[in-house]
């Protein structure tokens, strides 16, 4: 039993980032390789995305939050783990880089609330935050980052960019500047005076919103380079050499078809996937690390057991088949999606993950593809 | 509980990531139009789920015939917002500078709902249309579903009486309705798929924001064992020991998903469709006829359950 040497490979990265569609095992795949590098002797560090218990009590922890914890009697490098609070409210995000009435009105600010309300976007911000601190520590030789699932995926990685881009120096001036600002934009835009373009605008979005929404930019002015500057380091970090993508999926055709959309749009927007897992894709032989055997020759059993036997003989034949059928459309999806990028098969482990052991097998029970 | 699959006009599916929503949605859509209404499925954002399951080009904003007499959109941001902006200005040219305006739009990309609300608008407009019955909403995973049936409250005193109130308002009042709005729960017979639909459950009960519709159990293996197997089990270890291990670890297999589906039936009180490993599996594979019958047993499960 050996972990495919591609996997270890790729762990001599600084960032490994997991993304893949949902109900694939991301977040059991991301502790794994965390696992895996610390039995090699790297520190690392594993950030999940949800409190994943039954992975908190396999790694002996009372659970996971997002302070670091280090997992205990991992022998070789070490173990640490936290979970991504993607939940952790944007107000101490701006509590810590905001003081006094600044922090204050922007609080207080109704688009804020808004905006802090809209759960998806603004945890993405806030993770990435988390990710910049975790990054810059030093702490780490290797950090192994989970990722949402599917549609929101790509959010967390977006969230640095996505946050300059808000408080863009354009945007800013957009709605900010006394001169041209947000409604000579409008004007020139629509050939109009500009009491008429804000009118418009006021039609399109609310006459609440537009004054809001200068109020929101004008204190969130002040914040911009603090924010700008973390974003962009941590934009850096995500398309450095140093970082590679992990695309983890199951070689079922539906959730093929989601990791398809992910890994094109992660080629696009940040770097193409390097290694592509395929999570639960083969049964192993029973006690065996290989994927089963097919059936072969004739059963020498009793008469009597013959009818079992025949369906014991049917079940394995139909697992064979299953993975061949998988196996095939996983090729071909690495070849479509991620040429280039290595392939791994991982087992269906028999049993439910229990210990740290359950982990290390995981990587264990693989095939090359 | 017998429940009408056809009745209710907008229908939502969420569940979490993995569990087959597409494949439910779709044999649902396939269904429903051999039973003689006319389905259209609505996806939101592009991930070309349904051009794979219906094998068509790309879907657009637009609903298109995607055969079998389902019809399908995608609900862009972007072509959304396009068609709100164009709407409220009317002067078409102008509504395409708007959006098109670079500075303009890096915000309205980053900034937060607006994806929802357009798309929300779309949706309210295609049910008060009339051209299609029922419409399928292939929900993202949970969290997204709550976000949309709470739109309103994010907003709260933010926009006044303004045109986004008058959508808000326009799309709140067709999701509380119950005679036109239901949200089925899509999970699967394992731990986590199921808990986060027990979870979602409470907390849809708990705001009251939409009536539920069916509980579906997707992926239910059977035993590939009758009775008479068990002993022969047994006796055929000395024989075939690596086949009998096999065999052990189906049928472990099959009796944890049952008494999975057993309690999903006693903790969730909805009509709950069952559907099998098999034919779910198969219908995976795109195989229309497939999907069709895994429709056909959808409404028969829930049309029948007395």
């Amino acid at each position: 039993m050996s972990v495919p040497v591609e996997l270890d490979t790729l762990l001599a990265r600084r960032l490994v980032v997991c993304v893949g569609p949902g109900g694939v095992g991301k977040t059991t795949t991301a502790a794994a390789l965390a696992l895996r590098a610390a039995r090699l002797g790297r520190r690392a560090l594993v950030l999940t995305v949800d409190p994943a218990k039954r992975l908190a009590d396999a790694l002996g922890l009372e659970g996971l939050d997002d302070r670091v914890q280090r997992v205990p009697n991992v022998s070789g490098g070490s173990l640490d783990a936290a979970m991504l609070d993607t939940k952790a409210s944007f107000d101490a995000l701006i509590a810590r880089v905001a003081e006094g009435e600044a922090r204050d009105a922007i609080l207080d600010n109704r688009v804020y609330r808004a905006f802090s309300k809209t759960l998806a976007r603004s945890h993405a911000y806030v993770a990435a935050e988390r990710l910049y601190d975790v990054t810059h520590g030093g702490s780490y030789d290797l950090v192994v980052l989970d990722t949402p699932p599917t549609r929101s995926a790509l959010e967390i990685l977006d969230a640095p960019s996505k946050l300059a881009q808000f408080l863009d120096q354009d945007v800013l001036r957009f709605f900010l500047e006394e001169r041209r600002g947000l409604a000579g934009t409008f004007a020139s835009l629509a050939g109009l005076g500009g009491a008429a373009a804000l009118e418009l605008l006021g039609r399109l979005a609310g006459k609440t919103v537009v004054a809001e929404l200068v109020a929101f930019f004008r204190v969130l002015a002040h914040l911009r380079e603090g924010f700008q500057h973390r974003a962009e380091v941590t934009s850096a970090l995500l398309r450095d050499p140093a970082t590679a993508y992990v695309l983890v999926a199951s070689s079922s055709p539906t959730s093929l078809d989601d990791a398809r959309h992910l890994g094109s749009e992660l080629a696009k927007k940040h770097a193409p996937a390097s290694l592509v897992l395929f999570n639960k894709a083969f049964v192993a032989e029973p006690g065996e690390a290989r994927p089963l055997d097919a059936p072969v020759g004739a059963l020498d059993v009793p008469a009597a057991l013959e009818p079992t036997a025949r369906k014991l003989r049917a079940l394995r034949e139909d697992l064979v088949h299953d993975r061949e059928r998988g196996f095939g459309l996983a090729r071909r999806f690495v070849d479509d999606v991620a040429p280039g990028a290595r392939a791994v098969a991982l087992g269906e482990l028999e049993r439910d993950l229990r210990t740290v052991e359950d982990l290390d097998r995981m990587l264990e029970v693989a095939t090359t593809l | 509980m017998a429940f009408d699959p056809h009745r209710h006009r907008v229908q939502l599916f969420t569940g979490k990531g993995g569990v087959g929503k597409s494949s439910v949605v779709a044999a649902h859509a396939l269904a429903s139009a051999a039973a003689g209404h006319r389905p259209l499925v609505v996806e939101l954002g592009h991930r070309a789920t349904m051009e794979s399951i219906f094998d068509v080009a790309p879907i657009g904003y637009e609903p298109t015939p995607v055969g079998d007499g389902v019809h399908a959109c995608n609900l862009v941001l972007e072509d959304a917002l396009t068609d709100y902006v164009r709407e409220q200005v009317k002067v078409r040219a102008l509504a395409s500078r708007i959006v098109r305006q670079p500075t303009l739009r890096r915000f309205f990309e980053a900034a937060p709902a607006v994806n929802e609300v357009v798309a929300l608008r779309r949706l309210a407009r295609l049910a008060d249309s009339g051209a299609f019955h029922p419409i399928l909403v292939d929900l993202d995973a949970t969290g997204h579903a709550l976000m949309f049936l709470g739109l309103a409250d994010v907003f709260e005193g933010l926009v006044g009486a303004g045109p986004l109130q008058a959508i808000l308002d326009a799309t709140t009042s067709l999701l509380h309705d119950a005679a036109r709005t239901v949200l089925h729960l899509v999970t699967l017979p394992a731990e986590l798929p199921a808990r986060e639909a027990v979870q979602l459950h409470a907390r849809l009960v708990a705001e009251r924001r939409v009536a539920l519709g069916a509980l579906v159990i997707n992926r239910v293996p059977s035993s590939p064992f009758d009775t008479n197997d068990e002993e022969a089990l047994e006796a055929l270890e000395a024989f075939v020991p690596a086949d009998v291990a096999l065999g052990r670890r189906a049928l472990r297999r099959v009796q944890h998903a049952h008494a999975r589906v057993a309690q999903l039936r006693h903790e969730l009180p909805l009509p709950t469709v069952v559907l099998a490993e098999r034919d779910a599996l198969r219908a995976a594979g795109s195989d229309r006829r497939v999907l069709a019958a895994l429709g056909r047993d959808f409404a028969a499960q829930l049309g029948g359950a007395a």
